[in-house]
């Protein structure tokens, strides 16, 4: 499977800046808008909201994995950043997320190996040590490596 | 001791798959066998087959929407929850499935 198309250097940023949800979203989101990614930066927020107002998407130890999918969404993309302060995610556990994996889902993606490599992703979040070797690195390359890795690795 | 799980989530990408390895992980820990079905946006994934329903003695659906095939799995004891449980706290439900199992 191949990530390259997903993510890539400018679509990381280990140094947002924003304080609050809606503007580490939209931070992220501006990044997706440079590639071209998006129709509509501002349908896209809307989505990301909307699925965080029926469930937060903090599942805890501070990372939270935003997504939507929506017909704005022009091309199956990860966007991540991390914040040194920590932002109120209303996460499950109730800490404050330090780490966010954005996910951006085309409306017509269904079956195909992008939705894999966004399946694989976030059943291997629940492994402790990778996201603890993800949330710790300040490289950019390091976490490119590391998603690399978890998508080319065999099904359990 | 085998328990089947059936997760699904309204987008079918995250959550669906983050709670199939939570239970996965936490029921490796307990020493049960499971098998955990993934309804999401690929359709559905690790299909739990006909043989390992008969020899279910309990199933966890942590579901946020409707599921398919749901009548398969008439008579089997039952935890039901959210998706989201699943991910928050699935050693607890691993432990009520066991203790569903033994009754």
């Amino acid at each position: 499977m191949e990530i390259t198309t997903m993510i890539n250097r400018d679509l990381i940023d280990l140094d947002l800046k924003s304080s609050d949800q809606l503007g580490v979203i939209d931070e992220l989101a501006s990044l997706l808008v440079k590639q071209d990614r998006l129709d509509s930066k501002s349908s896209f927020i809307e989505g990301v909201l909307e699925r965080e107002a029926h469930f937060t998407t903090g599942f805890g130890n501070g990372i939270a994995i935003p997504h939507c999918k929506s017909g704005t969404v022009k091309q199956a993309s990860i966007v991540i950043g991390k914040m040194a302060n920590g932002v109120d995610w209303k996460a499950m556990d109730d800490h404050d997320v330090h780490f966010v994996i954005m996910l951006a889902i085309p409306e017509t993606e269904a079956g195909t190996t992008h939705l894999q490599i966004l399946s694989k992703l976030s059943g291997k979040l629940i492994d402790e040590d990778f996201r603890n070797r993800l949330m710790s690195t300040n490289e950019k390359e390091d976490v490119l490596h590391l998603l690399n890795d978890c998508v080319i690795e065999n099904n359990n | 001791m085998n328990i089947i799980a059936v997760t699904a989530c309204p987008a079918g990408v995250a959550h669906t798959h983050m709670a199939a390895a939570a239970l996965e992980a936490s029921a490796k820990k307990s020493g049960v066998k499971i098998k955990v079905e993934k309804q999401g946006a690929m359709g559905i994934e690790n299909k739990i087959k006909d043989k390992e329903v008969t020899e279910a003695k309990a199933l966890i659906l942590a579901v946020d929407t409707a599921i398919a095939k749901s009548e398969r799995f008439d008579g089997i004891p039952t935890v039901k929850v959210s998706v989201a449980e699943a991910v928050k706290n699935p050693q607890g439900l691993i432990d009520q499935a066991i203790e569903l199992a033994k009754k």
